[in-house]
């Protein structure tokens, strides 16, 4: 790789590389514009020459992805402010206030990264079932209002500030509730973007929790609304192919605004420098 | 500032009740300022904790507990205690120690593949040309898209009747892919690889650009060539990096459902049946006995990957 | 705000309105028998002192000595393990630090990164809710006394040191807290700006008439800064006092080592009272005493004793009493240190004034003793009087 390819060689390693990671996207893309007369056509049309926009209308009601959309967004959203909230909280609980067990307490919030959904998913389930909270948005919310990952990472940065900050907020007059909402949040913006990037994107992409937890249309969210879409007939092939683009946007949309916090979130903690 | 959390619990405490009850020619407050700033403490870490007392501590030692209790197929018949045998047979089963191999089989074809991949990638974009920031970005797009998302494309580009891909592979009218018993695994793993694409990409090539400009150029002075350099100081830098993507990647394709449950659902005939799999199909056929065991299986099977990689692994990794 | 409690307005003071600072009502700062534990080890020890209202008082000590933890108790950051701290005559042991009515300069300036200047010296008083318009008429006229008045927007990182200092100041001037607390305000500036600064600082000291404890372990500073000096050691008060007579009259040995640059020649020697004239021997030859201070020692009755004797104290004289050798010579230009070692080895620091001498390492001297030496008791190090 690190020989002199030449400009050419490498474009061209460029190329294929990117047809490889970019057809089912593209082919996505134009089947969700044929007919699927023309999707099951032999040999296959590669290029919409007369794009049909028909499909997108149907997955977005007929199959109710603009409902899994509305949902998702709901559950997502919850999820996100939750676990900003709780994690600056206790990241700066464990940064700036005394009191006793202080460090065990930290280490049972990292305790939790090493505790994997699947471990939990039956008796969760079954408290889901214990509070008569199957099939509503509680269920896809509340166990994950909580992040020890994002209790971790504000914490790492909530450290680097100096620390006589504190001591000169207290005596111009600030307590601590007022001391974080006015030093230390503003003065941490990127990592409290990078890691609400990070919650949104994971919370949005569940896919097993919601599968157990909920069976309705009125709460499905937009992971689990593929599936019923997976199902649909071959003769509205067009319409899995647009309701897949279309529950893929929001994310694309969401990337594209915030690809550096992106960057950032991804990579907290994994490159060294 | 005084860590007065570096105490024993014990001490700090009667600390708090020292400070409390000390303001002997003032003492209104009941609650000294050490008493007032514990209790701003306690309650800014309360919703973390609560949260994570009811779904993660309580649930996690339930499962031990639930996998002590043999299901009933019918019921109205009662779980029945019955200790440790249910976790030796289950795990002892052929159906456990096939779907292990099945999810060991399914991690080799992923991890190693997606790391390679991913610094290939970075690397063969780490160029100033023009057009490489579309290269870039069309080499991160699979980020957006979702297991779930992946797995639809790819399910329905392999329908045997009318997939694109089926067509390609010359089976079209046949049986598709993903109902061999050869090739659904490798065919799910595909599907995972290139979903990952993305992410291992943003990784990798955020971990190259952060190697320092200089070291490179000191190489070059000293004579090293391309290939030389990229083995001696690019990909000992990237250590870290490979090393936290093999962790991740390990991981998640351990807990790799969403693609298993859309493409094959553990079949055909099982030849997917991966242990979070088995996991699920178990629990939605109410059998939460097995289930528990599979889930207390999977937990320490993650955690002691863990604790390998970071004992063995870690030390040959190079942290500049 | 005129002339509430504070001193009049000089019309002579070009910068403005300086009077108008004045702070409400100085008060008065205590420590009484306050201890400080951290863990096992003592912090502060059991240290009693008073800060008179208006008065400007310097905690000095080498590191480590509890001069920070004790502004801090002061400050409500710490809480005393024992004692009682009193600002004017509340008890405030229990009092949250915003509720003391003092104010701090840290000595990184503890300004907010995130704010511009005007933000930042406005801070305290918007947890006041001090009304909009009140509140930049009090940072104008503290801007501009400080000369911060053309910096009201930049941010902290666009500042020089002094300024920056000049800032932290000025947000600690804003609030007209009862008294100023200052934790070696001027380490981090360069050693130019800090002379500019000290007489900026002691100045402004002047004009307010506030209450300032000020900790530093710069003992030049401390002389410059205080009326009164109290020095610390391992957390326990060694002397409090102003500066000159901490300088001519050190309580122990170890105050009398710390004060002064280049700092006392401390020499362990025995009486010798013998044929008629008192003295000292010590390594080296002998110390001769006055009347007053053999009469000391011979009441107290001891055979040993250690001396004292600043080495602007000695001076070259084939008459001395003491047979050295020159080590090293540093020349100062307006003075010369010489550095003279002692037979038994120990080194004896002397000053002399100018080019007087063209002594050079190598060369015996014979070295004469200024006026009595300082006595100190070889035990507790405590200082006999005479």
């Amino acid at each position: 790789m690190g020989r002199h390819w030449g400009r050419t060689g490498r474009y061209a390693l460029l190329l294929v590389a990117a047809v490889v990671v970019g057809f089912p996207i593209y082919i996505t893309v134009v089947n969700s514009l044929l007919t699927p007369q023309q999707i099951a056509h032999r040999p296959p049309t590669l290029f919409p020459l007369h794009p049909q926009w028909g499909a997108f209308a149907q997955a977005f009601t007929d199959a109710h992805l603009g409902l899994y959309l509305r949902n998702s967004a709901v559950v997502t959203v919850s999820i996100t402010v939750a676990e900003l909230v709780t994690s600056v909280l206790a990241a700066y609980a464990f940064t700036f206030v005394q009191f006793p067990f202080r460090r065990v307490l930290f280490f049972v919030c990292l305790a939790t990264l090493m505790v994997p959904m699947e471990a939990t998913l039956i008796p969760n389930r079954q408290t889901i079932g214990d509070f008569g909270w199957y099939n509503t948005f509680p269920a896809l919310i509340v166990p994950f209002m909580a992040s020890g990952v994002g209790v971790f990472l504000l914490r790492q940065a909530f450290l680097q500030l100096p620390h006589d900050l504190h001591d000169a907020a207290t005596l111009d007059g600030y307590g601590h509730l007022r001391f974080l909402m006015r030093v230390v949040v503003p003065l941490n913006r990127p990592i409290i973007g990078a890691f609400g990037v990070y919650a949104f994107l994971t919370a949005w992409n569940q896919y097993l929790w919601p599968l157990i937890v909920t069976d309705s249309d009125s709460v499905r969210t937009v992971q689990i609304g593929l599936r019923q879409l997976q199902s649909l007939s071959i003769d509205q092939i067009n319409v899995i192919f647009a309701g897949t683009l279309l529950a893929a946007l929001p994310i694309f949309v969401l990337l594209l605004a915030f690809q550096k916090q992106l960057i950032r979130g991804l990579t907290a903690g994994a490159v060294k420098g | 500032m005084s860590d007065a959390g570096l105490a024993p619990g014990a001490a700090a405490l009667g600390e708090v009740a020292a400070g409390a009850a000390r303001d002997a020619p003032n003492g209104r407050r009941r609650l000294g300022r050490t008493g007032r700033e514990a209790a701003v403490g306690y309650l800014f870490v309360l919703p973390a904790m609560a949260i994570f007392a009811v779904f993660v501590f309580y649930p996690l030692l339930r499962t031990f507990w639930l996998g002590f209790f043999r299901v009933a197929p019918y019921p109205t018949i009662p779980s029945k205690f019955v200790g440790l045998s249910q976790y030796k047979s289950v795990l002892t089963s052929h159906d456990f120690w096939a779907s292990l191999g099945r999810t060991v089989e399914f991690v080799i074809l992923t991890v190693p593949i997606g790391i390679l991949l991913g610094v290939g990638l970075a690397t063969l974009a780490d160029a100033r040309i023009r057009g490489i920031r579309f290269f870039r970005t069309l080499y991160s797009s699979t980020v957006a898209t979702s297991v779930a998302v992946a797995s639809v494309i790819f399910f329905t580009l392999l329908n045997p009747t009318v997939g694109l891909f089926s067509y390609w592979l010359g089976i079209e009218g046949g049986n598709g892919i993903l109902q061999s018993n050869t090739w659904a695994l490798p065919a799910v793993a595909t599907v995972t690889v290139w979903q990952n694409i993305g992410f291992t990409f943003i990784l990798m090539s955020a971990a190259l650009q952060a190697i320092p400009q200089d070291l490179l150029e000191a190489a070059r002075i000293d004579g090293a060539g391309g290939r030389r350099r990229f083995w001696r100081v690019t990909l000992p830098l990237l250590s870290p990096t490979v090393f936290f993507a093999g962790v991740v990647g390990i991981i998640a394709s351990f807990q790799a459902f969403g693609q298993i449950d859309l493409l094959t659902q553990g079949g055909p005939d099982n030849h997917t049946m991966v242990l979070i799999y088995y996991l699920y199909t178990s629990f939605q056929n109410n059998d939460f006995g097995t289930a528990s065991v599979l889930a207390t299986a999977l937990f320490f099977i993650l955690l002691a990957v863990t604790l390998v990689q970071f004992r063995f692994i870690e030390r040959r990794v190079f942290y500049g | 705000m005129n002339g509430q409690g504070g001193r009049p307005v000089d019309a002579r003071d070009s910068r403005i309105g300086l009077g108008e600072l004045a702070v409400a009502e100085p008060s008065r700062l205590a420590f009484e028998g306050v201890t400080k534990r951290f863990g096992d080890v003592v912090a502060v020890d059991d240290l009693t002192l008073e800060v008179e209202p208006g008065e400007s008082l310097v905690l000095l000590g080498p590191s480590g000595c509890g001069k920070s933890t004790a502004l801090r108790i002061m400050a409500g950051l710490e809480t005393p393990t024992a004692g009682v701290v009193r600002i004017g005559d509340r008890v405030v042991n229990d009092v949250d630090p915003k509720d003391r009515d003092v104010a701090m300069v840290f000595q990184s300036y503890a300004l907010y990164p995130h704010l511009n200047v005007r933000r930042n010296i406005e801070f305290p008083l918007r947890s006041r809710h001090v009304p909009a318009d009140e509140r930049d008429r009090l940072v104008a006229t503290t801007a501009q006394s400080l000369g911060l008045e053309t910096l009201l927007d930049r941010k902290p990182a666009q500042l020089s040191g002094g300024q920056r200092q000049r800032v932290a100041l000025a947000r600690a001037i804003v609030r007209h807290p009862r008294a100023f607390l200052m934790d070696e305000p001027l380490s981090n500036l360069d050693a130019r700006l800090r002379t500019e600064m000290r007489a900026e600082l002691a100045e402004l000291h002047l004009r307010l008439g506030v209450t300032v404890l000020y900790v530093t372990h710069d003992q030049v500073e401390a002389m410059t800064m205080g009326q009164r000096i109290a020095i610390l050691r391992d957390g326990a008060l060694q002397q409090v006092d102003a500066p000159r007579t901490v300088h001519d009259r050190p309580a122990n040995a170890f105050v009398a080592g710390f004060i002064g640059s280049p700092p006392m020649n401390i020499l362990a020697g025995r009486v010798d009272t013998t044929d008629g004239t008192a003295e000292v021997v010590v390594d080296g030859g002998s110390i001769p005493l006055g009347p007053a201070a053999a009469a000391a020692l011979r009441q107290r009755g001891l055979p040993d004793v250690t001396v004292g004797v600043r080495p602007e104290h000695l001076r070259a004289d084939p008459a001395g009493t003491l047979k050295v050798t020159v080590a090293l010579a540093e020349y100062l230009g307006h003075e010369q240190h010489l550095g003279c070692r002692l037979p038994g080895g120990g080194l004896l620091t002397v000053r002399l004034p100018g080019t007087r001498s063209a002594l050079g390492p190598g060369d015996a001297v014979t070295l004469a003793v200024e006026g009595d030496p300082h006595l100190f008791d070889p035990v507790d190090g405590n200082r006999i009087d005479v």
